[in-house]
This record gives structure tokens, C-alpha cells and sequence, in this order.
């Protein structure tokens, strides 16, 4: 079925992506075990978890960089693997640590990423100025990229993965590297998409950004997905008018408990 | 307490350990050998198996190249000892056949046996030199016939045997030819002949490739009633290397390896450096550590030295060489070894140090255009090495220079081991020194690195300048679009890229027409050939770029993969971009051939096939370059493994055969078919495989 036809078919939901029981495995190791959500339009999910839990690794199958070993994600109903071209025509995309061509300038990368969306040349400078400017990269734009600091990476990955204006946007540990100043404005930047209707997904280990921003919290534990649900709904099944950090080792010591065959730790 | 740091020793051995441990890791033979039976987690399952077969790969085209390394050091060695054989020998002295030459020395050897019993029995000696008068009346009839009969030769130039029957005339001036030969070796003894050299010396070394007689050939003097063993022939005439003749031979091998020198330090620095300007991350990390930075410097040596393709792949074959031609026999093998090993360590200081400094002294912007250079340098160099066993007219400045040098040359340390064919004490203090400068070469090389990155590893924080804070310029090439425009900006700015794709193959195509004449002006008397050879350089400049078209990408490949497009897709826009870049080279060629050869339209279906056997190339090409391509690599994303240029050779290499020199159209048509839907199936495998590129399971 041709890929507008079925975009056509798949109900404008409330649901933009759909995880259902992601899996992936290398050898008998378990990066991502059997990991289910769904993430509305508008909606800002976030997903927690220690350091290699398994956050980048969802978040790379969602893009159609690592093919699951089980399971399935979707975005618009589109298969993330198998439709991953079509797939970035709705996502933007902001890796941890984005790398960048020695021999490109700021704005010959953003003007090649927004040529490789299909956007004219006048529109992409048109899109990039004003985040260019208010993510205060504007004295940096003619320099290599490969020479700016990893708080200036991040920034202009930021830039490339909004250029083309996604309806969707997955991003990892978005504030990594950032300063105060930029963090802010960062923060205001999703709050400000969300208000347009857009969707995030963004993993982070920050907790305090994560309760700050999020409309509904995964927390990933061990490959597993351990807790998910509203900060209300953690609180009540968790830890009663706890904050996320309390709700998240709380999360952590249970999921430890059990794996340790429920000996407490 | 303040723990002490390691000393200089200790830090070497921490370092050479984890060297150890990360091979050993990498390989995953030592973890598979204790975990039999038990079942674990394997995260990297897959790597074990493919570096076997890397391993594998590399050890068999390792040995293949060593192989002909040997067989072309022999064969530069023995053009050379021709060419100071011709420059010194009297050039009235007749020249005889080297099986002749080395049969008239063995004769001596023989007529020395048994030395002592003879001196006591006249009777016997009389008959022994009788005997030996009758060889050596034998073997220079067998050559005046040879000379007089004039016999065809070997489709390879060498001389064969004739059964002709000589006539009376003829068979009257082999007599007189035959008492010349008789009577010049009687005054002269084998110092008045010349050698010709024979094809087999071109095949492999021997001590007989030197010029003159070996000095160690067993001749001697026969008396009335006694035999005195000497170095001189049975008629009393010293044969053994002549003073000026041996001095500048032995200096030409030096002149040789002060080229291997230069060749092995500039294609270090040039082409086997992926980006010179950037020091390496663990370099920079190792210097947050409190230990010696000479330590560190004296570490990179080692590496160097241990991990040098072209020291152990082209200088250890040319020591081998060196070493059998010195006569050491089996002794050659570790003799080359060990000189290989003080070898490596030389250009390995050499390298360092070049390095360091370059990256001191130079702004970074510069460090690319010297890397270029380098590059270009390096590979002029070893095209004119390899000349040197196919072009008499690049013999005649070696030999020139090894006599102006003859003094000098041999006192470098790179040099010394070609006194191992002086003899004696010289060969075995050239092969101490060898072992003492190597040892001087990296304590002196880690402690002058050490005192330029005084002031920091590099001159400037940023690898290339910057230009934040000034004012927008018009970007250059701002009229190329999408990813072919990416690529044409990266490749203009990156000079060592550059170089590598355009200079390259316009020096290979340099030096063919300077070794390979004959080719070229049989390239231009007949067309289908031309053909050939136009496609031959289309794939060379594939082979430069194409294949590199994805690794390129390096670690910025996530952007990729955050398009609306198939890798696949993005693929195909390279291979036509390289298909276009490699076309014009080819299509160059065929019109220059074009001028120098009256063209019909019988040659309409060659040239087509030359032009059109390059697109599906371009596609195998891109195709083979990105399976190759490991983007997870930490150390060196954009390097490929030598199994992709070896398969794309074979692959490109068959088209010639298979469909430029097939004699109908329409078979070449046909073949074309079966070409392209070969480059189809290949593409399609690869396609399959593309989407998991980043996939490590």
C-alpha cells in the first residue's frame, strides 16, 4: 500500500508512536526487554533510567538505526525499521553526543540537513535563524562545526533535528553538555512545541528535568520497563507525595529486590 | 602519601600491556579457549569470528605481497648490480652467459677439492688440471656456439638452447671464438668476461646477482708440483669483486634503502595518516597521566615500529634480499628480521618526530597541505623504486648517485645493512651499529618529541582556524545540493582526500607511461587496448574514492539516518557522482589515445564498453566500501579493511577479459548483460544488508 494511503488509514490519534513489547538482544545479553508505550500528540514523555539501562538503544530503534530483536514501534502507524525512510519525514532526532564533518560550517550543515528534508533554500534559512538565534549560535554559524564545544553540538544538532519542523521529536539526554542559560532555553523550546501540538520523547537522567517537563515518566530499569505512568499515578503506586527521585529509587530497590529473588537490598 | 610515578621502563610495559590485552579482547581466542562447555553472555558474538577471517585475510595477502616484494627486490637488486656492471666492466670484455660465468668459478671450486692429497700425488694433479682444462675448454665452446649460432630468444629474453648443426664456417669461428675466450681467461682470468644477467636473478635473489665474481668463490693457484689456494683462478688472476665496482654497488643498495627510508617515513605521514592535523584521543588522554612524556613518545616509536605495513611487508622482503645476495643463506631470514626490526625502529623515530614537530610549529590549517604533500612525495618515490626494475633509463641517477655518495651513503643508519655484503667485520659492524643507532634513534626521537610538546601537544586548540565572530563570506560550491554537494565540499576542502582521488591516479597514470612503454604504445596501436586502460583508470579513481564513499562519513553518519531516505538511496547519488568523476578521467584517456590513434568505427563497441563498464563498477564499488564500513569503530571509522580493495581489483579485473576483448559486439553486448546483472545481485545483497549498518548484534 503506498505510504500516503496508509498514513491516510492510520487515524489521526492521539497516539503519534506506539512501543509494543521492543525488544532487542545481542547474543544472550538483553539491552531492551520487552518494552511497551505509547506516546499521545502533545504529549512529553520521558524515559529514566542508570546508565545503560537501555534508554539509547529504544531510542535507536525508533529512528531505524538498530533493527529489534522482537516487537514492534511504530510512529503515525508507520514501522520505525521497516518504514524508517518514511518514518523521518514526521521525527526530528538529537543524539547524545552528535559528531559532526570536519570540513562543514555551521550553516553548511544545516543548510545540507534542511536540503536533505526537501526544504527550499530561502525556508531553511527562514527555519534556522530564529532558533539559531535564540540558541545564541549565531557567531559560531561560519566556523567548522567539528571546532565547537559539545554544548554548541549539541545545540546545532538541536537546530537540525527542528529544521524541518517534525511532528515528533526523540531526543537523547537533550541537555547533556548544555550551560544554565542554554538548558533554559532548551526546556522552554520543548514546553513551547508541546504547546504547538507537537510530541517529545526525550531520555535523560536528570530527575528534576524529567518532573519538570514531563507529562508521563518511563522508568527503565535493567532492560526492563520498571514503572510508567503520570507522576500522580508513580506517586500512588510508589511512593505516596514523593518527589521523582524518591519515586525512582524506590523503582530501583523494588526492581533490585527482585531480581535478587526478592531478598531486599 | 603521594604515590611515585612510573619510570620510563614501566610505563612502556603498562602500555605494551594494554596493547596485548585489547588484541587478545579483540579477538576473543583466549576467552573462547576457557569457556568451553559453559554457556555466557557473548555481547560481541560476532566479532570473534570476523576477525579470524580479518586475521586470515591479512597473514595470506601479507605473505602474497612479501612474496612479491622478494621477487621485486630481486629484481631492482639485479638491475641495478647490471647497471654497475655495465658502467665499470671493460665494455671490449665479451659477454657470456651467466650459467657459463658461474660454471667457469664452480670448475676452480672443484679443482680444489681435496687440496692436500693432491699437493702429494704430481700425478694426480696432472690429471685433476687436465680435467679441468677439458671443462674449461667445454664450457666456452658451448658459449662461442652459443655467440656464433645466435640463437632465438625466449618469448621472456632469456637465451635458449639451439640444435642447430654449424657448418664448416661457422664451425672454424666458433674454434677461433672459443681459443679468444680460452686466451682472455688465461690473462684475465673471469674479471675479463661480463655476466649477462639471466631472467631467473629477476625472480628471486642469489649471491650471483652481484657484480664481478663472488669474493668468496674457492679458485686457486696451481705450481709445478702445488696448488696454492688463493683468491685467483686456476691461472693465476684474481676474479673476485673489483675494488671501485663492488664499493659502488654496495653504495646503491644504500641509495636503495635511503629510498625505502624516505618511502616508508613519507607514506607514514602522507597516506597511511587518516588526518595528521588530529592527535590521536589516547594520546591526549595518556598525557593527563603523571609519567615522563619521553615515556609516551618512546611508546608511539614502538608502535610505529611494531605496526609498520610497509616495514614488513616491502623493507623486511628487500633485507631478505640483501641478506641471501650477501651469501648468509639461511641465515638471511633472521639476519632481515632483526635488520627490519632496527629498520622500522629508525623510521618510526622519523615518523614521531616529524609529526610533533609538524603539529608544533605548523598552524593546523597547514598540516593538511603537508600531509598532502606528503602523500604525493611518498607515492613519486615508490613509483620510481618500482621503476627501477623495469626502466633502464631510471637505473642511470641510482647508479650516479651511489658513485658520487660512495663514501657517504653507507655511514647513514638506514644504510648500514647493505655492508652486509662487504664481508667479514664490515658486515658484522654494520649489523651493530644497525642495532645501536636504532636503540640511539628512538631514546634521542621520545626526548626531542618530549622537549617540543613543552608547550602543549599541538600548536593550536582547534584542528582547523575559525572564523566566530566575523562576519558571513560567500560560501564557496554554495550552488551543489543535498548530499552530492556535501560530498564535493568535503572532498575540495580535505587535501589529503583530494590528492588521494586526483593526484593520485594522474601520477599512476605518470609512471606507467614512463615504466610500462610498451604497454601504452601498444595502448596506442591498438584501440581495444586504450579501451582497457581508460577503464583501468576509471576503476583506479573508484578504488580511491568511491570505495571510501560511506566510511568517509565517519562518525557523522547518525545525520544520515535522520532523513527521509533509504541509506540505499543516498548510496546510489555517490555511486553516480563517483561514476561521473571517474568517467571524465577515463573518457580523458580515451581522447588523448584518440589523437595518437587513427579511430573507425570497428572501435565504437570497445569504447563503449569501457565507458559503460564503469557505471555498475561504481555501484560495486560504493556497494563493497559501505559493508566494509565499521561507523562503531572508536579509533578509525573511515579506514577499511584490505579485503575491500583486493575484491574490487578482482572484480574490476575481470570485466577487461571477459567483455573489452571479446572479439563480436554482440557478445560483448551479452557479456555486458551478465556484467551488469552480476553488479545487480551484488547491490542488492548489499542493500539487504545496509539498514542494520549500525547494528552490532
Amino acid at each position: 500500500m503506498p505510504l500516503e494511503a496508509r498514513l491516510q488509514e492510520h487515524p489521526l490519534s492521539t497516539v503519534i508512536a506506539c512501543v509494543s513489547n521492543l525488544s532487542k538482544s545481542y547474543g544472550a545479553f538483553k539491552a531492551v526487554d520487552s518494552v511497551s508505550f505509547d506516546i499521545a500528540e502533545g504529549e512529553i514523555f520521558s524515559l529514566l533510567g542508570p546508565n545503560g539501562a537501555g534508554k539509547t538503544t529504544t531510542i535507536k530503534m525508533l529512528m531505524g538505526i538498530l533493527k529489534p530483536t522482537g516487537g514492534t514501534a511504530t510512529v503515525r502507524g508507520l514501522d520505525c525499521f521497516r518504514d524508517r525512510a518514511a518514518v523521518k519525514r514526521f521525527v526530528g532526532y538529537l543524539p547524545d553526543e552528535p559528531v559532526f564533518y570536519d570540513y562543514l560550517t555551521g550553516k553548511e550543515t544545516l543548510r545540507f540537513v534542511g536540503e536533505m528534508h526537501g526544504l527550499a533554500k530561502r525556508d531553511i534559512a527562514a527555519r534556522w535563524e530564529p532558533l539559531v538565534a535564540r540558541l545564541d549560535l549565531s557567531d559560531a554559524l561560519n566556523e567548522y562545526a567539528v571546532n565547537y564545544s559539545s554544548g554548541m553540538k549539541k545545540k546545532l544538532a538541536l537546530i537540525c533535528a527542528l529544521i524541518h519542523d517534525p511532528a515528533f521529536l526523540i531526543l537523547d539526554e537533550p541537555t547533556n553538555g548544555l550551560d544554565p542559560f542554554a538548558t533554559r532555553t532548551v526546556h522552554e523550546l520543548m514546553l513551547e512545541l508541546v504547546h504547538q501540538g507537537k510530541s517529545i520523547f526525550f531520555s535523560t537522567h536528570l530527575l528534576d528535568q524529567a518532573q519538570k517537563l514531563s507529562t508521563r515518566v518511563g522508568i527503565l530499569y535493567k532492560a526492563r520497563l520498571a514503572a510508567m505512568g503520570r507522576l500522580d499515578q508513580l506517586r500512588a503506586e510508589f511512593k505516596e507525595g514523593g518527589s521523582l527521585e524518591e519515586i525512582f529509587f524506590s523503582v530501583a530497590q523494588s526492581e533490585s529486590g527482585a531480581a535478587n529473588g526478592g531478598a531486599p537490598q | 602519601m603521594t604515590p611515585r610515578p612510573p619510570g620510563t621502563a614501566r610505563v612502556m610495559l603498562l602500555l605494551a600491556g594494554v596493547a596485548l590485552r585489547r588484541l587478545i579482547h579483540r579477538s576473543g581466542l583466549i576467552g573462547s579457549m576457557f569457556s568451553r562447555g559453559k554457556v555466557r553472555a557473548k555481547p560481541r558474538k560476532a566479532s570473534s569470528a570476523r576477525f579470524v577471517f580479518s586475521a586470515a585475510m591479512t597473514v595470506l595477502v601479507g605473505a602474497l605481497l612479501s612474496l612479491q616484494a622478494i621477487q621485486f627486490s630481486a629484481r631492482i637488486i639485479a638491475a641495478v648490480a647490471s647497471e654497475v656492471d655495465r658502467r665499470y666492466s671493460d665494455p671490449s670484455a665479451p659477454v657470456i652467459s651467466d650459467h657459463t660465468y658461474s660454471d667457469v668459478a664452480a670448475a676452480g671450486n672443484w679443482l680444489a677439492v681435496d687440496e692436500m692429497s693432491l699437493r702429494k700425488d704430481p700425478a694426480a694433479l696432472r690429471r685433476r688440471l687436465n680435467a679441468y682444462d677439458a671443462q674449461l675448454r667445454r664450457l666456452f665452446t658451448a658459449e662461442a656456439e652459443r655467440a656464433v649460432l645466435r640463437p632465438p630468444r625466449d618469448p621472456f629474453g632469456g637465451p635458449v638452447e639451439t640444435v642447430r648443426e654449424p657448418s664448416g664456417d661457422a664451425q672454424a669461428r666458433i674454434d677461433a671464438l672459443r681459443d679468444r675466450y680460452i686466451e682472455l681467461y688465461k690473462e684475465k682470468g673471469l674479471a675479463g668476461f661480463r655476466k649477462r644477467p639471466s631472467p631467473l636473478e629477476t625472480l628471486f635473489p642469489s649471491p650471483s646477482i652481484w657484480p664481478g665474481t663472488p669474493a668468496g668463490a674457492a679458485t686457486f693457484k696451481a705450481g709445478e708440483n702445488a696448488i696454492a689456494v688463493t683468491r685467483a683462478d686456476a691461472y693465476g688472476n684474481v676474479s673476485g669483486h673489483s675494488g671501485r665496482q663492488h664499493e659502488v654497488m654496495l653504495s646503491a643498495v644504500g641509495v636503495l634503502l635511503t629510498l625505502l627510508f624516505a618511502i616508508v617515513v613519507t607514506t607514514g605521514l602522507g597516506m597511511a595518516n587518516q588526518n595528521l592535523a588530529k592527535v590521536e584521543w589516547d594520546m591526549e588522554w595518556l598525557f593527563t597521566f603523571p609519567v615522563p612524556s619521553r615515556a609516551l613518545f618512546l611508546a608511539k616509536v614502538f608502535q610505529y615500529a611494531v605496526v609498520n605495513g610497509w616495514g614488513w611487508v616491502v623493507v623486511a622482503p628487500f633485507l631478505l634480499g640483501v641478506f641471501i645476495i650477501g651469501g648468509y643463506g639461511w641465515w638471511a631470514v633472521p639476519l632481515a628480521l632483526i635488520a627490519a626490526t632496527c629498520f622500522n625502529f629508525l623510521t618510526g623515530s622519523a615518523h614521531m618526530v616529524i609529526e610533533v614537530a609538524i603539529r608544533t610549529y605548523l598552524p593546523m590549517r597547514r598540516v593538511k597541505s603537508v600531509q598532502a604533500l606528503a602523500t604525493v612525495v611518498g607515492l613519486v618515490l615508490l613509483y620510481a623504486m618500482l621503476s627501477l626494475g623495469f626502466s633502464p633509463t631510471c637505473l642511470k641517477p641510482i647508479v650516479a648517485t651511489a658513485d658520487a655518495l660512495s663514501g657517504v651513503v653507507l655511514w647513514l643508519p638506514w644504510s648500514l645493512p647493505a655492508l652486509a655484503n662487504a664481508g667479514g667485520a664490515s658486515a658484522a659492524g654494520g649489523m651493530a651499529a644497525l642495532v645501536i643507532c636504532a636503540v640511539a634513534a628512538s631514546l634521542l626521537a621520545s626526548s626531542a618529541a618530549g622537549r617540543l610538546t613543552g608547550e602543549g601537544l599541538i600548536r593550536e586548540s582547534n584542528v582547523y582556524s575559525g572564523t566566530r565572530g566575523t562576519a558571513a563570506r560567500k560560501e564557496s560550491l554554495g550552488f551543489l545540493k543535498g548530499i552530492v554537494g556535501k560530498d564535493v565540499k568535503l572532498l575540495m576542502r580535505d587535501r589529503a582526500f583530494l590528492v588521494r582521488v586526483f593526484v593520485i591516479p594522474l601520477c599512476m597514470v605518470g609512471f606507467q607511461l614512463l615504466i610500462n612503454q610498451h604497454i601504452l604504445s601498444a595502448g596506442f596501436s591498438n584501440f581495444d587496448h586504450a579501451c582497457a586502460i581508460a577503464y583501468g583508470i576509471g576503476a583506479f579513481v573508484l578504488l580511491s574514492g568511491a570505495v571510501y564513499a560511506l566510511s568517509y562519513e565517519g562518525k557523522a553518519i547518525w545525520l544520515l539516518f535522520t532523513f527521509p531516505y533509504e541509506l540505499e538511496a543516498i548510496l546510489r547519488r555517490k555511486a553516480v557522482f563517483w561514476w561521473m568523476i571517474s568517467s571524465i578521467y577515463a573518457a580523458a584517456f580515451l581522447t588523448y589515445a584518440a589523437t595518437r590513434t587513427p579511430l573507425s568505427f570497428a572501435n565504437a563497441p570497445g569504447i563503449l564498453m569501457a565507458m559503460a563498464g564503469i557505471l555498475p563498477l561504481s555501484f560495486l564499488s560504493v556497494g563493497l566500501g559501505a559493508i566494509a564500513t565499521n561507523p562503531l569503530s572508536a579509533t578509525n571509522p573511515q579506514r577499511l579493511p584490505v579485503w575491500v580493495a583486493w575484491l574490487f581489483m578482482l572484480l574490476a579485473s575481470m570485466y577487461i577479459p571477459a567483455i573489452i576483448y571479446l572479439p563480436y559486439a554482440i557478445l560483448q553486448a551479452l557479456a555486458f548483460v551478465l556484467w551488469a546483472l552480476l553488479a545487480f545481485g551484488v547491490w542488492l545483497f548489499i542493500r539487504s544488508r545496509l539498514p542494520r549498518i549500525l547494528d552490532q548484534a
